[in-house]
């Protein structure tokens, strides 16, 4: 029973078997986004003629691939010291030049991470911060926690979307955020308003890439009650700005609750 | 015995408060003692343009010494030139606040709220974009490289946002302003308040006018806390500034309190602001909307501002959202400079140009 060498090839075989199987089951995977507006690629340095793009940044966590019969396997994001911790990944497209010069020079512009191998249909991710993050001490954040123009001090949290475009029709600006929380920074105990939208994306596999459609988004200002040339939604409840954008990104502006459907993520065809 | 004393001696910390009389101690976060490096290294940073992405505005453009630490603009304009819709408030015993900015329920440390000017953008204020950009700033300085090792002694990481934003809070909890000819008044000193002022006084502390419901206690103030209290008080006021719907509605450029909580009550709700070196922060109120200290004791007396024409028609004092100490009140032109002068009595010329506030850098 001690001989060594038992002990040692049972241990070689528990090993192998154990790597052996997580790695057959699990497969690495990225999910490449691109903005587009009218059917075109959008960057910080093209875009059609009268739009362009400022800014567009948004957090995601709770990434999951769906199989045809329902199943919901979660996508264990890749750690990157930079862009993803395990538990949220930060989407970035603007450079800090062009005309995006109020950001970061890096980019990101793909979920990282491993998924069980599986025939999948579709794509699932929750568009935003896990509360217990959101709402810890911003000045001890760690990457993507730590750029100070995505926290939102005034309300206590961070802004899971910041969207910032000029388009013929006007200016356009989203900031995405939980609103009404109670408490104090750093020890918020709850939000009337969560703001968290799960975007659900169909005829996804592996191997696709989504576009964020902004064709809708940005010609709101056009629609925009007030006659006003700017859109500015902060996450108000009672801006006529906000009311499309909310409805697009599929959420409900007067109760923060997600909607079944959204308008803005597609695979791209 | 000796091992009480020692532990004792061990837990106390470098800094002593020196405090005006009858003030007791800020309560100061257990994550961020004072320290005499920190409060020299804090105020270097509040004085020093790299604050801001483009190196024009320092925490000093806005708050400035000589208006107690307010900048006497209407609106406070940030480093990129964008307005802001509210007025620089005065950081006359900062240190004493419960809760900052002028209707934030949830900014309750001054190290949380400096990130507010710092990175905000809805306005941009300093305009800053990441923290690494800002600790390279400093990184790359001799001398500052000095003055961070020195405040967070034995850290892997001196140079960091967080030790920035500790360091800023560590003195701005110093400007504390207690010596005023009112102070001095009361401590004995009778010759220093004239016989107007004190009549002004006894107004000022009347039910008839209400003033010290809300601007009451040693700061003049009432979303107070420090250390010998057991928990913070918070009070936020609607002052009949604005009626535009007939229901109590500001306008929708700054709706105070329900801009974060959306609750109707919150409507117009503003901080209260210490009267102290009141006389030298005009112009006043949230959004700089009135020009003059007689012209706010007006404001009170009506009980809430009418205002006739333009978008903002509408009449506050027939506000339904308005304080219930709103009541109004009739003065006489004497006793309208009674107050005044009173008013005036709370300015602490000492604070205005103490040494220990100003730009080390200025000569």
């Amino acid at each position: 029973m001690n001989n060594p060498r038992r002990i040692a090839a049972v241990f070689t075989a528990t090993i192998t078997l154990f790597f052996g199987c997580s790695r057959s089951a699990e497969i690495p995977i990225e999910i490449p986004f691109t903005p587009v507006l009218s059917g075109q690629n959008v960057s910080c340095q093209v875009a059609p003629s009268g739009f362009s793009l400022h800014d567009l940044r948004f957090y995601v966590h709770d990434v999951a691939l769906i199989d045809a019969a329902g199943v919901i396997s979660p996508v264990t994001l890749t750690p990157d010291n930079v862009w993803q911790t395990e538990q949220v990944a930060l989407l970035d497209f603007e450079n800090g030049s062009d005309g995006c010069s109020e950001g970061t020079v890096g980019t990101h512009g793909a979920i990282v991470g491993r998924v069980k191998q599986g025939d999948y249909t579709g794509l699932r991710f929750t568009l935003g911060i896990p509360f217990d993050l959101n709402h810890a001490n911003p000045a001890e954040a760690v990457a993507p926690l730590n750029l100070g123009r995505l926290h939102w001090g005034w309300q206590a949290g961070y802004k899971f979307l910041r969207l910032e475009a000029s388009a013929s029709d006007g200016d356009f600006r989203f900031h995405l955020g939980s609103t009404g929380c109670e408490g104090t920074i750093g020890h918020i105990t709850s939000c009337a308003r969560p703001n968290r939208a799960v975007v659900e994306v169909e005829n996804f596999a592996p191997g696709k890439s989504i576009d964020i459609d902004l064709t809708t988004l940005v010609q709101t200002p056009a629609a925009h009650p007030k006659e006003n040339d700017a859109v500015s939604c902060m996450s108000d409840i009672d801006s006529g700005s906000c009311r499309e954008p909310f409805r697009l990104i599929g959420l409900d502006l007067a109760t923060g609750a997600a909607l079944p459907q959204q308008l803005l993520f597609k695979v791209r065809s | 015995m000796i091992v009480a004393a020692l532990a004792l001696s061990c837990s106390r910390p470098e800094w002593r408060w020196d405090l005006p009389k009858g003030f007791p101690p800020p309560r100061v976060p257990e994550d961020n003692p004072m320290s005499t490096a920190k409060v020299e290294l804090g105020r270097r940073l509040f004085y020093d343009k790299r604050l801001s992405e483009n190196g024009t505005q320092a925490c000093a453009s806005c708050h400035q010494q000589a208006k107690a630490f307010s900048d006497g603009r209407v609106h406070a304009v940030g480093s990129t030139g964008e307005a802001h819709t509210r007025n620089s408030m005065t950081l006359t015993n900062v240190a004493y606040g419960s809760r900052f900015t002028w209707a934030s329920p949830l900014l309750n440390r001054l190290e949380d709220q400096a990130l507010v000017p710092m990175f905000g953008d809805t306005p941009i204020e300093l305009g800053l974009t990441d923290e690494r950009t800002l600790v390279d700033r400093f990184a790359g300085d001799e001398l500052y490289v000095k003055f961070f090792s020195e405040a967070f002694p034995g850290v892997e990481a001196p140079i960091s946002l967080k030790h920035i934003t500790a360091a800023i809070a560590s003195f701005e909890r110093t400007l504390i302003s207690g010596n005023s000819s009112y102070d001095r008044y009361a401590a004995g000193d009778t010759g220093t308040l004239s016989d107007s002022a004190k009549r002004g006084m006894s107004l000022f502390f009347s039910e008839r006018l209400e003033c010290f419901h809300c601007h009451g206690g040693f700061n003049f103030a009432d979303s107070v806390d420090h250390a010998k209290l057991a928990e913070p008080e918070r009070a936020f006021h609607n002052t009949g500034l604005y009626n535009v719907d007939g229901k109590g509605a500001y306008p929708e450029s700054d709706r105070g309190l329900y801009n974060v909580t959306h609750k109707l009550e919150d409507m117009g709700r503003f901080k209260a602001p210490t009267l102290r070196n009141v006389a030298v922060t005009a112009p006043y109120m949230h959004d700089g909307s009135i020009d003059t200290l007689g012209e706010a004791v007006d404001h009170y007396a009506a009980g809430g501002r009418t205002i006739t024409g333009g978008p903002n028609t509408g009449d506050g004092s027939e506000s339904p959202l308005k304080d219930k100490f709103l009541i109004g009140f009739i003065l006489t032109q004497a006793e309208k400079e009674d107050l005044l002068a009173f008013l005036t009595s709370l300015t602490d010329e000492e604070f205005l140009k103490n040494q220990r506030f100003s730009d080390p850098n200025a000569g």
